[in-house]
């Protein structure tokens, strides 16, 4: 059984690292814009997209970073991100965020004409294995030890109202000390595909996980935008300019 | 007569403060500074209402009251976007640039009500939106993480020159209004803005609604005790409609009023010369 996870992971993480081999740029005919970045954080910690990449090109545009500006959030090794027109790729190879008890040996996203995928390799949060492909938007609240609490989101599909779909790997909103502090590890959007946009390669599908982790409470997906409601009047006023 | 100031507007201590009527003007602007900061959760983190536990930020706050000037203007031709508005659950940073330290919280409610903003830009895991706040047009990247995202394809033109209101749905023009604008020397500000808020004043006195959107008068600081926030609302009035004699808000008929308090917040309020 266990044997056979590892197999599995590592096929998949195979896959993955030769993202590209399995798809032929020239078959990119639409797509628009892709996307992608690493890493990045917001509030008390911030951390600009690390490397961020976006492009509409045929050819793919690959970013490396092989560290993480200085910050007290998280470590992280090898940080890749790609993109060209419909499709984006990012990963992070040994994930640490001490804070949350979060550990990974590599998280990927992968997205191709408005569908994708992310996987989690030898994923930890607090002790408990994460899967490796999680449900989508499978939300998983963390206590973390009296500063406070941490939602963890795996595999956050949020689609646009254009088509383009958003695939984040690992998405944290932690409240520390009444701050938000946000966290998105490996995320890539691409938009829907074309006529010729062709069947999207799922090279890193895995089987079942060996050990199913316990998913904690599954959030609601995210729904694509729907129209914004009437605003319902508050009994107020203001002084406005007459 | 048409431009005589609102005065009704202004805060009315019923019920809310005792012996209203025979304070002196000097603590009428007391009263008034009060009522304006404890309506609004502006300036002080502790007032953002949605994040209690936030009281600690030292992060101005992006509202109606507040002037943010460490943040990118829009400087995009004033054109409708792609009606995206978001909604953020809680009190959310703001900062100049993706992934750059925040310079501004944007609160998760204005005036009472749920914030939505319209989204300018879209950058991976980060959005650009207008804000409340002075200067005009001033914008903000916000992490998408924790936001509500909705569309509106309901658009508001207005066309100082003409003195006409436009509403359009889906980009089809639905209605069109003879409007009272901002005269001469307190004119209605131009540009991009969205509409902010749906007021209901508990005693009405010129209009049962007042819309307030993200732009100020560019020339009156504060007005009536507020900071100068430019609102549709009605007028008792239609003599006022097709001149130029507010100062600033844009006075519209009941109609208009009525199609413009279903208009979702955070929606495009595009003005014009």
């Amino acid at each position: 059984m266990r044997l056979s996870t590892l197999t599995k992971c590592a096929a998949a993480a195979g896959a993955l690292a030769l993202p590209f081999a399995a798809a032929p740029a020239a078959s990119a005919t639409s797509g628009g814009t892709g996307s992608a970045f690493a890493i990045s954080a917001s509030g008390p910690v911030a951390i600009p997209a690390t490397p961020s990449v976006a492009s509409s090109s045929q050819r793919p545009v690959r970013k490396s970073a092989a560290e993480l500006p200085a910050n007290p959030l998280v470590e992280a090794g090898l940080l890749n991100a790609a993109a060209w027109s419909g499709h984006g790729r990012a990963s992070v190879a040994d994930l640490k965020v001490a804070k949350l008890g979060l550990s990974a040996h590599a998280v990927t996203a992968k997205c191709e004409n408005g569908n994708g995928v992310s996987h989690l390799t030898k994923a930890t949060l607090n002790g408990r294995t994460l899967k490796l492909g999680a449900t989508p938007n499978t939300a998983i609240n963390a206590d973390l030890k009296g500063l406070g609490t941490a939602t963890v989101t795996l595999n956050k599909h949020v689609k646009d109202k254009d088509g383009s779909l958003t695939i984040t790997a690992i998405e944290v909103v932690a409240t520390l000390a009444g701050k938000t502090q946000t966290l998105s590890i490996a995320s890539v959007t691409c938009g829907k595909a074309g006529d010729n946009g062709g069947e999207p390669g799922q090279p890193g599908t895995p089987g079942e996980p060996g050990q199913p982790a316990k998913p904690g409470t599954p959030s609601k997906p995210d729904t694509p935008p729907t129209e914004a409601p009437a605003p319902t009047p508050v009994t107020g006023d203001l002084p406005v300019t007459g | 007569m048409s431009d005589a100031p609102p005065r009704a507007v202004l805060p009315r201590p019923d019920g809310v403060l005792p012996r209203p009527r025979a304070v002196l003007p000097v603590t009428a602007l007391l009263v008034t500074a009060l009522l304006v900061a404890g309506c609004g959760g502006g300036g002080q983190p502790a007032t953002a209402g949605a994040s209690p536990a936030g009281g600690t930020t030292e992060l101005p706050q992006a509202t109606t009251y507040t002037t943010l000037d460490d943040l990118p203007r829009d400087t995009a031709a004033p054109t409708a976007g792609g009606g995206t508005v978001v909604h953020p659950a809680a009190a959310t940073p703001v900062s100049a640039k993706p992934g750059a330290p925040a310079v501004a919280e944007l609160p998760s409610t204005q005036l009472k009500g749920p914030t939505w903003v319209p989204v300018v830009e879209s950058r991976p895991g980060w959005r650009r939106v207008l804000l409340p706040s002075r200067p005009n047009g001033v914008t903000g990247w916000i992490p998408e993480t924790g936001l509500q995202t909705a569309r509106s394809s309901q658009v508001v033109k207005v066309d100082l020159g003409d003195r006409r209101l436009a509403l359009y749905k889906a980009g089809r023009k639905v209605g069109t209004w003879t409007v009272a604008v901002g005269a001469p020397k307190t004119p209605t500000p131009t540009g991009r803005t969205f509409l902010l808020a749906s007021l209901a004043p508990a005693k009405p006195t010129y209009s049962p609604l007042i819309l307030p959107v993200g732009a100020h008068s560019a020339t009156l600081d504060t007005f009536g005790g507020g900071p100068g926030t430019v609102a549709f609302h009605g007028w008792p009035s239609n003599s006022v409609f097709g001149k130029a004699v507010t100062h600033g808000c844009v006075r519209v008929p009941a109609d208009a009023l009525k199609q413009l308090a279903k208009v979702p917040l955070g929606s495009s309020v595009l003005i014009t010369d």
